[in-house]
């Protein structure tokens, strides 16, 4: 039976309550905004499938509760994840600082994954607390990109879903590669386990 | 007695309660003695057998019903209720309890016809009543001021009577209701009658005045009536008996007191022989004194002064006993003076009679003697009934005319507004033919212009949908003031959909809710079970929280809640100020009393979170509690929604549900997962196949109570059962809706495919009755005791595997 997609990726969205995970999923899902969406509890996901470079691609977008407590239950959303899109809140310098936690968190549920950072509510330049060279600053540290994006405006939005996208297709591309030489070359073959050890959890 | 007002915080009254005990009878005499109570929602009296009864043995409707009594079998308050054929026979005991009840219900059938006519007249308040109909909305939550507006009018046509009459024992009932009636005077007097012997001299002689003013009374309103209706005829006041009896009672009055007099200055003989007698007593006793001391001193001079003295003494006793039989003769006088007076005034009462039916006599039948059997007195009072009789006829009829009239204006506006929607069914309908018209004939392409014109006409009509004549248009909220569907026809609405007998019985239980036991009230869980309807959900879920919240410590502190979110709402007090703040919006955004920040339920969502948050710091703020408590909110008062989610938090759930850990939560998800393996294992089965975990869509229910998980009026069923009978509740129904879509689960083969057909499926159910079946028969058994056990395992487990986690974390560090 063919088919309906080429590839399956999971991908989870993290990051401190209210900065807009939500209307982030339901921009790039659904194309709707609304202002006040109601609280994630616990976990909600949403499906689109995408065509990257004649390819398509399923993608399992997991939306997780951002309030402290229900972090002691995400950890068995971090299973079997490609890719996590970190977001914070322009307008909110705290959300922002905790980013770093995200991260941190992201590191003990997973050993490799790829990340992404996300700005989101970029679209009132007065309100704008967190500047982009220090979140850009930060990325680079971080080597991660950053996107800066308007789920209320659907500005970066699709961009930024899209290069997430990418880059776990790159890397299961990537891994493919090496799982062919190593299946060539039967000598490194001990290689292997170390490295398969090595990706998303 | 007791005062039964309740104010709600907009300050508004709630009309009192009108209830009692009385002998019943349908179609016959009343014979036994019954819980009567009105419900203002329904305008329906209500007879249970007893207080404590939930469900009402049967119920007429007052606000098609006349009211009748007849004056001469009104001794014991009897009166009558008539309703299409039935009839109902009450007595209420007595004249002033009988004239309440009639003012009473007579309000009732008012303001509820007032009310109709309020609705016909502003038909968006339809949707208010739609549950069943005409009801006076009693909710104090959010829900409530929906319909202020119209309640308020309503309620200014109610005299809100502040008394409720509860006890028919009870005497002090005429000093609350000062009687209006003139006969009272002469009541008074046949029932004190015959105690007359064992009166004091004192009420004696008021007694006397008493009736001396009574019959003057009597006398003039009889003359006054007399005069009024028959005052051409001036035979009626020359008349010589008249004039010679007249005179008699004078000189009998005369008697009467002169007789009294007497009778006083005897009274006071006897109190100065009485004081006398008191004198010499003393006098003995110093006397016999004196006597013991001379015995000590042995000395037979003083012995023999002693005897001279005891020689006195005996004399004296003498005339001491002479004295009592005197004081004696004089008590008989005063009893006979006392017997004389009576008789006297039976001469008086008698005389007055044949007076009055000389006069009556005079005016109707002048040859026809006095009639000596019949007392005046009785016809006195049979003409005092019978007056206040025609008076109430009267005004019922004067009633009755009105809200016929009434019905009639209601009549011919809806008359109205259904000949309009006949127009515009024809209208439609002719179009619609026009159309299939122009199908049929073949000549006519599809692409001629007048077929096209018609059906652009016919979808513009379709697209905007409203209909401008009538008042109905836009719309969008339901009755909980959540967002619907643009086209609500697409999707059969899910409503609660109760027999007559049902509400009859919710009618009965909300008539009766404080003084019943719920826990043990019998029926009253398969009740709550299907449903609280919505217009009384408001006061069952106080009802249920006020007997269970007993005991609580602060509960019942009036000043309680108020200090509370007063403390909490000052800047950096409670730590969950900033998120409360965030989630305000996010709770139930498509519900119009959340859905901006003017809402009117934002600030009440607010206080009551905040003041929560420091009240129980443990929990603090948990994201799903906002939606619980803005569920409250919509059928609670602010206050009660605090304590609604305190019951919720602290007795309903398991400990630390939703506590920093959310560890009950999470030993609730294993449970439930055990749970489906032992009741469905087949969907247990296929869940493991594709490494499913429910959980994923399942702990939003646990946690939220269902709420936006499932359809509004499902989800508020099982909030009913939850709060009536706990967290179990959840398991059933989690259960009930897994079961319900086992087979369309089974279909699927891939993880995303599974969770969302679930999701889906569970958004749109719309046999709300079949999942409570399901979820309370299909299930059975299933004992609490399982799943307790069941709790205290995972616990443990979980504990120990967070031991292990942490561990592993710091080992991994």
């Amino acid at each position: 039976m063919a088919r309906e997609y080429d590839h399956l990726f999971k991908l989870l969205i993290i990051g401190d309550s209210g900065v807009g995970k939500s209307s982030l999923l339901l921009r790039f899902a659904d194309n709707t905004f609304s202002g006040s969406y109601i609280t994630t509890i616990g976990v909600d996901f949403k499906i689109r499938t995408v065509e990257i470079d004649g390819e398509r691609v399923k993608l399992q977008i997991w939306d997780t509760a951002g309030q402290e407590r229900f972090r002691t239950i995400t950890s068995t959303y971090y299973r079997g994840t490609h890719g996590v899109i970190v977001v914070y809140d322009v307008t909110s310098g705290d959300s922002f600082a905790n980013v770093k936690r995200w991260l941190h968190e992201i590191e003990q549920n997973c050993d490799v994954v790829n990340r992404i950072l996300v700005g989101n509510k970029n679209d009132a330049p007065d309100r704008k607390v967190v500047l982009t060279e220090d979140a850009q600053r930060f990325a680079d540290q971080m080597g991660i990109k950053l996107f800066e994006t308007s789920a209320k405006d659907n500005v970066n939005v699709e961009e930024m879903f899209m290069a997430i996208t990418k880059l776990v297709l790159k890397t299961k591309k990537e891994r493919k590669e090496r799982q062919a030489i190593q299946n060539n070359d039967t000598v490194n073959l001990r290689k292997g386990p170390k490295q398969n050890k090595k990706r998303c959890c | 007695m007791s005062v039964h007002v309740s104010t709600n915080e907009e300050g508004s009254h709630i009309r009192p309660r009108l209830c009692g005990y009385m002998v019943v009878g349908w179609d016959k005499v009343p014979s036994k003695s019954r819980w009567v109570v009105l419900s203002s929602d329904s305008c329906k009296l209500y007879v249970f057998k007893t207080e404590q009864d939930p469900v009402p043995m049967k119920d007429m409707d007052i606000s098609r019903a006349v009211f009748l009594y007849d004056a001469e079998k009104s001794d014991d308050g009897r009166f009558c209720i008539r309703c299409g054929g039935e009839s109902l026979l009450l007595e209420a005991g007595n004249l002033q309890r009988r004239n309440y009840w009639l003012r009473r219900l007579r309000q009732e059938r008012r303001s509820f016809a007032g009310r109709c006519m309020y609705l016909v007249e502003h038909p968006e308040l339809w949707p208010h009543f739609a549950v069943r109909g005409l009801t006076d909305c009693p909710h104090t939550g959010l829900l409530s001021p929906t319909h202020k507006s119209s309640t308020s009018q309503m309620r200014e046509t109610a005299d809100l009577q502040p008394v409720l009459l509860r006890h028919p024992a009870s005497d002090d009932y005429h000093e609350t209701y000062p009687s209006s009636s003139g006969g009272q005077g002469a009541q008074k007097l046949t029932s004190q009658g015959d105690g007359t012997s064992n009166l004091s001299p004192n009420t004696f002689s008021s007694l006397g005045k008493r009736i001396r003013h009574s019959f003057r009374e009597k006398r003039r309103s009889l003359r006054l009536s007399g005069d009024a209706a028959h005052g051409s005829n001036p035979s009626a006041t020359s008349c010589d008996g008249c004039k010679q009896f007249s005179s008699q009672v004078l000189v009998l009055q005369e008697d009467l007191k002169a007789t009294e007099d007497g009778y006083e200055a005897s009274r006071q003989v006897i109190e100065i022989l009485q004081a006398q007698v008191e004198v010499l007593t003393r006098e003995k006793e110093v006397l016999l004194e004196a006597n013991k001391r001379a015995l000590k001193s042995g000395e037979t001079e003083i012995l023999e002064i002693l005897q001279e003295k005891e020689v006195g003494l005996t004399t004296l006793e003498q005339q001491c006993r002479k004295l009592g039989t005197q004081v004696e003769q004089l008590q008989n006088d005063a009893a006979t003076y006392r017997e004389l007076l009576q008789a006297k005034d039976g001469a008086i009462v008698e005389l007055t009679n044949r007076l009055d039916d000389c006069k009556t006599g005079g005016m109707g039948k002048r040859s026809v003697p006095v009639q000596t059997d019949k007392t005046g007195e009785s016809v006195g009072d049979a003409l005092e009934a019978y007056t206040s009789q025609n008076k109430f006829l009267n005004e019922e009829l004067l009633e009755i005319n009105q809200l016929l009239q009434e019905s009639v204006n209601r009549e011919d506006k809806l008359l109205v507004e259904a000949s309009e929607w006949e127009a515009r069914f024809y209208q439609i309908h002719s179009k619609y033919m026009l159309l299939l018209n122009e199908l049929q004939t073949p000549e006519n392409s599809q692409n001629s212009p007048r077929f096209r014109e018609l059906v652009a006409r016919l979808m513009g009509d379709s697209v905007t949908g409203s209909i401008p004549s009538l008042r109905c248009s836009n719309k969008t909220y339901n009755v909980y003031g959540f967002q619907q569907d643009v086209l609500p026809s697409d999707k059969p609405p899910v409503s609660q959909e109760y027999n007559t007998k049902q509400l009859a019985q919710w009618d009965g239980i909300v008539t009766s809710l404080e003084s019943l036991e719920l826990q043990h009230a019998p029926g009253l869980k398969a009740l709550i079970r299907s449903g609280i309807p919505y217009h009384h959900r408001g006061r069952v879920w106080k009802a249920v929280m006020d007997q269970r919240l007993q005991g609580f410590q602060n509960y019942c502190e009036p000043e309680f809640y108020k200090t509370l979110f007063q403390v909490a709402s000052q800047p950096h007090v409670s730590p969950a100020a900033k998120q409360i703040e965030t989630d305000l919006l996010r709770t139930l955004p498509n519900n119009k009393h959340y859905e901006c920040m003017n809402a009117d339920g934002i600030p009440k969502l607010r206080r009551v979170l905040l003041a929560f948050s420091i009240y129980n710091a443990d929990v603090g703020y948990c994201q799903g509690l906002n939606r619980i408590v803005a569920i409250l909110l919509l059928f609670l008062s602010e206050e009660d929604a605090f304590w609604g989610l305190v019951y919720i938090v602290e007795k309903l759930m398991p400990s630390d549900y939703y506590g920093q850990q959310l560890t009950g939560a999470q030993v609730d998800q294993r449970v439930l997962k055990d749970l489906i393996a032992e009741k469905l294992p087949r969907l247990a089965s296929h869940l493991a196949d594709y490494s499913v975990d429910i959980s994923l869509v399942t702990f939003n229910w646990f946690l939220c109570i269902f709420v936006d998980s499932l359809p509004v009026d499902l989800f508020l069923q099982v909030w009913d059962a939850f709060l009536f009978e706990g967290s179990k509740v959840l398991f059933r129904y989690a259960l009930a809706v897994l079961k319900m879509f086992e087979g369309d689960v089974l279909q699927h083969t891939d993880y995303v495919g599974i969770l969302t057909a679930l999701k889906k499926r569970v958004e749109n159910i719309t046999d709300v009755d079949e999942v409570a079946r399901v979820a309370f028969q299909d299930l059975n058994p299933f004992p609490m005791k399982i799943i307790s056990q069941k709790r205290e395992y995972h616990r443990k487990s979980l504990k120990v595997m967070r031991k292990k986690d942490k561990a592993d974390v710091r080992d991994y560090n």
